[in-house]
Order: C-alpha cells, then structure tokens, then sequence
C-alpha cells in the first residue's frame, strides 16, 4: 500500500470549459490505494439531472453497490457544486455533500453556504467523490490542475476552528477554501457534520462520520478558475434585479416588535399568507434568529422534547433568546458567496471569544426544547457543537431525549455519573456536551443520537426518541404547519425542514412561474384549513420537493427562494447561464428526476419508504393546551396522495425507474 | 475568439509568466501560442508584451502598458453588498475580505489586499451586481 503522504501530486488534465456554467468533469479520489481519476460527464447527465445534489445522486446511484455499510469502503462521499455556483447569480453559493447516511442507512445529504461551493468549480470539477478508506488520516489539497493527497496525521484530533487556521496559514490572505470534519467525526458519532468557514455546517444526516471513517481529515481547495457564462449580459441583469428586491430593508422592525406581532397571530382565529419581502428584512437584519420568539409563540418551535407548548415557554421566558439580544453581541455580519443578504454573523460569546452567530435551529434545539433560557448556555454549546464538528438540532434533540429518560426514571444518576439531568439544568447540558462529544460515559451512549440511545436503553425509551427514520426532527412543529410533517416522512433524506411546508410553498410563489400550480389568492384563511383538503396540501408539497431538488441542483440558497420566484430568478438564471432553453417546468421535472432517484437509492437498500416518525410529533395524542391544541397531522391521507402527485405507486412509494441509470451502467469500472 | 499570438512573438516568455490560468505554451526563443480552451480573454499577455504580438478576439492589437499604469480596482463601500463575486471571479486572487477601518458597517467588505499582484482585467468591475466598482487608474505625485 503505498503511503499517501509521500505521494507526488498528480498533475491534472486541465478544465475545458466548453460547457458554459458548469465544468464538464468530476473527480474521483481512490483514498485507499491515493490515485485520482478524472471522469467526464455526459451533457446529457447534466440535462437530466443538473448538477450539486442531481450530479451527486445520479453517481452515487450509479456506483454505491446495494446495502454498502454506510461507514466501510463501499460508500462513496461526494462534495458537489451546484450549476449556477460561480457564474454571477445571487444566493447560489451552496455545496452539497452526499453519501449513504450511517444514521438513517437512507439516501443522506446536507448542504451548507460558504465560500467552499465556487471553489470546487474554480479547481475545474463539479464534483469530488471519495471512495475506499486511507489507510491514515490524510487531507486532499487541489488546485485547478494539481491534486494531492497529503498526510494529516497533526491534524487528527483538532477541532474544525483550529484545523482550518493550521491549514490556511501557509497561504496568508489567498482566498482558499476548507472543508472538514472536528473530532466528533473522527469518533464516528453518528450525528456529526461536515465544517466549512470556521464551523459553518453541513450537519445532517451524520456524514461526518462517513468522513471520518475514510479517514479524510479536509479538502483544501486553491483553484482560481472563473466559472463563464453563456449569456453574461443576461446573467449580470437578472443579479441586478435580484439585488435591489434585496436591498429594500425599512427600519421599523425590532426583536420585541416580532413577539408582539406573533402573539397577535397566535390569538387571531385566521393565519396571514405570508410574502417573502418581510422575511428577506427580518433574516437580513438579524438571521435566522429573528424567528426565535415569533416561531415559540405561534407554535413552530417544539418545546420540552415535543411534549410542552408555548405556554410553558411564555414570553417572559423566551425574553433571553430575543433577537436584539444577540444582535446586540454581534460584531461582524458574514455573507456566504454570492449573498447580498447576509444572514449569518460573528458573535462573542462568553469567555472573550468569538464565534458564527447561532442559528434559529440551534437556538430552539438548546434551549426551549430543553426548557433552558441561558442565553450562555446556548451561545457556548453551539460553539462546542461547531467546534467539534456536530450538528446541533440532533445533539439537542438527543439531550431532550436523554432529560425525558432521566425524569421517567429510564435514566438514572448512576447512569448520567451523578449528572443532574432535570429540565433546564444548563450546567449539565454543557457538560453532556463535553461528554458526547469525548464519547465519555453516558457520553458514549448518546453520541451517535436518540435512536440509537434508545435502542440501547430499551425499556420502551424509544417512546421519548422524537426522530423520523433515525434522525432527530428539526426545529419546526408539524402540529402547527402540517407540511413540515409530511416532508419528514416521505422525503428520501428523512427529518429534513429546508424542503417545504405549507408556509414555504406561500413564500416560494411557485405559480408566477410554474402554470397548473394552485395559487393562493387570499391574504387570510382559517387556521383549520390547514389541516384539511389533503389532496390540495399534497400538490404544494409535492411542487415544494421538486423545486428544492432543482435548488439543490442549481446550488441556490432557499432564503432566496424564500423572496418568491418573481424576485429570485432562478429558471431564467439557469437558462442564460447554461445557453439551455428550457421552460420553468421542465425545470420542476428536473428537480422531480432527482427526487424520484433519491427515492429509488432507498428502493434499493429495502427500507421503509415512509419513514417512522413518533406519534408525538405529528398529535398522536395531540397537545392539549398551547397554539397547537387539539391539532393532528393525518400522514395516513396525505402520504399516499404525495406519493401518487409525484408519479410514485401511491402504495408503495416505489418510483419509475430512473433515467439514463439502467441496470448496464450500474457498477461499471468503478467497482 | 480569444487572445492570439502573432508572429512577432520572439519567445520573452514575459506572457507566460503574467497568465494567471497557464493558457500560454511556449519555450524561450521560441513562438508561443495561447490555448483558446483555457484562455479566460483577460488581455495581460497583450498589456506586458513589449513586441507588438498579441491580438485581441477581434484582431486588434493590445497597446503595451506599464504594469504601475494599469487601472486597478477602486471600491464604494456606500453601495457595496458584501456579495464576494468580485473575490470570486479575480483571477489573480488580489482580492480579499476584512472589516475596512473606519467604517461603521458590519459587513466583512472586499478590498484590494495586493495591488502589485492585480492585472487589470477589470472582471470585478464588469461582475458587480451594484456598480459598487471602479477601474480607476494611479495618478502619480498628488499633491
């Protein structure tokens, strides 16, 4: 076996732009005997599938044999780009990182902003996919026509902060592009993610342990490749127009303003259909956590493990996590690539450091859902949590679970080591943490999530596990919005929030674009209605999975798409960027190939293809006091209906078979 | 039609050296040639050629300029919004990101970290979505 760290650099064919947008090319790295090979992709395969999530699914499809241990060296890991990355769109700077998850043992991807996604076209691929296992930890350094595998033996055991410093010093202020794992990958936990940006995540569906079990430390990426367009004229106009909607922010709008307003919603008997441009102001000027009180109080946020509602968190409580608060802690606003918005931040925390600002997720999965209001607290776990590489909805979902065992008895003193694991207790959070994150003691139990601990427990804790498919459901309550609910079941990834609810398709506004999509014209409607007229409810859903595969494909940003398709305008964008003439709707047949392909990737491991989810979270029994009362998501009706839209047996969930993927050109000479 | 060498090429490899993607082939004394697939049309070749060889996609000669005279990327932080294109498409890689001084903006702002480094292509300019940039050239001895 030869040692990778020793290994000259390969030099590269180098890029052929002939295709404009998108590279041509991918990357395939042998990490088990060091050797690289450069594949070229069919324009056809681009046609079908686009590239980023799409490119990733049709080669991870093609070459992963079935029932590949998600953590051994069948598994292949692939980081892509998607096809509108590096040409001069807006919010179109997202990688996508794909591979079975160990978690789920589904179809696993996560996507993550940054400034990594234009640089791995500016190497001149528009995808790097890792097979086999280095026989030591080593980290690939690329350059647009040089690649290496080099040895990272230093860099095991440091955390994603500091692997990034040690790796960017040599180049002093380049603009170079890291991507890796912290020590919790390294730990195979079964719940960490993929750094970029100094504890950026791409978090779930735990492929940071497929990482760390390849032994693959970080991607160094040093190409300066500019990614041409075909009509750049075309392309620079419709970032024009894009921008100026972006630039519209009044001044009125304050963190209490938000709680206000949101406790008029909750109390109205009717829901406002939302628009995006109010969104847009809130995320720009305080990110995602503008959302945190608004999201408690109208019934969006779980509190106390799914088991509590907004009168247990009331806004007295929830006062700590408002939003002017920690802008008030903000020192720097931090754009990914390409992003006029801004949403994400570096904020001090306590002990005179500096970390990325908590996300609305992170904010929730720390705190009401653990009955814990310490501001502290939860800026110093989801600093731990970045730095080692974890992701923070599963950890707090895993920490409610273990809090939920620990006050029915299923967990002991003696099992948590005489750590006091009652509601709220926020120096034990921070200390569980520790623990998980080291796999030290009841550490070990949780840190490959809920589901698991929970099989290990036994005694019926599976019960307290709120999870769909073996991950931990976000931070949106189903029982509120019943569309979160059904994208956490039939969704290939299960337990995803970034794909659609009902409130999604509302901002999306899908149907300026797209003809046959139903409209909604009226600016109030009844709160019950949501829960009724499935058939309806199962074509949002359906249209919301289609187009945020095509996002996914195209590497767009859904807070973009959050503005409303008239505002951010990616099917014409597609078009003048890759000279294609298509019409918005064979886009959406794009995006449903990609979905239909992640679907047949779990066909074909055998698993459920609607994914268990805890009665709890869907109002199995349902709450009976707080902004979700009395309401229950009936995935019975709504499944098979969504199965049926999107051309799947609305039986079985079995999907076509997919395109250009027939059985000659699986397993070819890859395998 | 990209950049092309003509024959009044006499091998200075001055080119070779400035092409920030390695588009142009050639050994000393000998006549180079600029691969059309790799050449991104940022003109440095014509800029520092003191012989009069290479032609622009339209066949036009590129006029010889001093390396000090180029103009070099001014930006307007009013109007800026932090997108990073700019830093994105340099092929140069002069153009980095920081808090600029004086500034009550949080915004992390591109700026030109190296101006020895810029070739004076001008994408930044022509890639940014506000106008915030501008090619200006160095004036010498203000007073």
């Amino acid at each position: 076996m030869p040692q990778c760290g020793a290994l000259p650099g390969v030099k590269l064919e180098l890029m052929k732009p002939s295709l404009h947008a998108i590279c041509g090319k991918i990357l395939w790295v042998d990490l088990a005997s060091g050797t690289f090979t450069t594949e070229h992709v069919p324009s056809q395969v681009y046609e079908t599938y686009g590239a980023g999530l799409g490119l990733a699914a049709y080669y991870l499809y093609r070459d992963i044999p079935t029932h590949a241990e998600a953590l051994g060296p069948d598994n292949i890991l692939a980081f892509t780009s998607g096809i509108l990355t590096g040409t001069t769109s807006m919010l179109t700077g997202r990688w996508t990182v794909a591979a079975k998850s160990p978690l789920t043992n589904t179809w696993g991807d996560a996507n993550c902003g940054g400034n990594l996604a234009p640089a791995i076209k500016q190497c001149g691929f528009d995808g790097i996919f890792f097979k086999g296992i280095s026989p030591h930890p080593v980290y690939l350094k690329l350059t647009h026509n040089k690649a290496e595998l080099l040895d990272a033996a230093d860099l095991w055991g440091k955390d994603t902060v500091e692997t990034e410093n040690t790796l960017l010093q040599p180049y002093g202020d380049k603009p170079v592009s890291v991507a890796c794992i912290g020590t919790s990958g390294e730990k195979l936990s079964l719940i960490s993610g993929i750094s970029n940006d100094f504890g950026r995540m791409a978090a779930r569906s735990g492929l940071g342990a497929v990482m760390g079990s390849k032994n693959l430390k970080a991607l160094v990426l040093l190409g300066s490749y500019p990614i041409l367009a075909s009509d750049p004229q075309k392309m620079k106009e419709l970032s024009v127009h894009c921008v100026r909607h972006t630039e519209f922010q009044p001044k009125f709008l304050n963190g209490t303003g938000t709680r206000i307003l949101s406790t008029f919603l909750r109390k109205i008997p009717v829901q406002m259909r939302q628009d995006g441009i109010l969104y847009k102001i809130f995320i720009k000027k305080y990110g995602t956590i503008a959302l945190n009180q608004y999201s408690i109080e109208t019934g969006d946020s779980p509190i106390r493990n799914w088991s509590g509602s907004n009168l247990d968190f009331p806004p007295q409580r929830s006062e700590s996590v408002n939003p002017d608060r920690l802008a008030k802690l903000e020192k720097a606003k931090y754009h990914c690539y390409a992003c006029p918005v801004g949403c994400g931040g570096y904020t001090s925390i306590p002990g005179n450091a500096e970390s990325h600002k908590p996300e609305y997720e992170s904010v929730i999965a720390l705190g009401p859902l653990l009955m814990n209001n310490d501001l502290e607290t939860i800026l110093i776990a989801n600093d731990k949590l970045n730095r080692a590489g974890m992701d923070t909805i599963s950890a707090g979902g895993t920490i409610a679970f273990a809090m939920e065992c620990f006050e029915k008895g299923l967990l002991t003193l003696a099992d948590t080591e005489g750590l006091d694991l009652s509601w709220g207790n926020d120096s034990s959070i921070l200390i569980l943490i520790d623990r998980m994150i080291n796999r030290q003691g009841i550490g070990n139990l949780l840190a490959d999530g809920s589901y698991q601990a929970a099989q290990r427990i036994g005694k019926n804790s599976i019960q307290y596990a709120i999870h769909s498919g073996g991950q931990e459901l976000p931070m949106h309550d189903g029982r509120n919005d019943p569309g979160y609910s059904l994208h956490y079941a039939v969704e290939p990834t299960p337990g995803r929030h970034t794909i659609g609810s009902y409130q999604y398709y509302e901002l999306y506004q899908l149907w300026r674009k797209v003809p046959d999509l139903p409209r909604i014209k009226s600016l109030f409607y009844s709160k019950r209605s949501k829960y009724h007229n499935p058939r309806e409810k199962a074509e949002w859903a359906v249209a919301c999975s289609q187009f945020v595969s095509l996002l996914n494909a195209a590497g767009g940003c859904i807070f973009g798409a959050m503005m409303g398709i008239h505002r951010y305008p990616i099917f014409e964008w597609l078009n003048a960027a890759t000279g294609w003439q298509k019409t918005a709707q064979e886009y959406m047949q794009m995006g449903a190939r990609i979905q239909s392909l992640k679907q047949a990737f779990n066909v074909r491991e055998g698993i459920p293809l609607r994914h268990t989810i805890n009665p709890r979270a869907t109002g199995h029994p349902p709450l009976n006091q707080g902004a979700n009362r009395n309401t229950f998501v009936d995935l019975d009706a709504l499944v098979p209906l969504y199965w049926q839209m999107m051309g799947w047996d609305p039986q079985t969930g079995q999907p076509p078979a997919p395109e250009m993927l027939s059985e000659g050109d699986l397993h070819d000479s890859h395998h | 039609m990209t950049h092309t060498i003509n024959r009044e090429c006499v091998g200075c490899v001055l080119c070779v050296h400035y092409c920030p993607v390695d588009a142009i082939r050639g050994e000393k004394k000998k006549l180079h040639t600029i691969d059309p697939v790799i050449c991104i049309d940022c003109g440095v070749c014509g800029r520092v050629c003191a012989f009069k060889a290479v032609e622009d996609g339209a066949g036009n000669l590129v006029a010889r300029e001093k390396p000090t005279e180029w103009a070099r990327p001014v930006f307007d932080y009013q109007i800026c919004v932090a997108c990073n294109l700019c830093n994105m498409i340099c092929p140069t890689g002069v153009i980095g990101a920081q808090h600029p001084d004086g500034h009550k903006r949080l915004e992390i702002l591109p700026y030109l970290q190296e101006s020895k480094g810029c070739i004076g292509c001008a994408f930044c300019e022509s890639i940014c979505p506000t106008g915030a940039i501008e090619m200006l050239k160095m004036v010498k001895n203000i007073q």
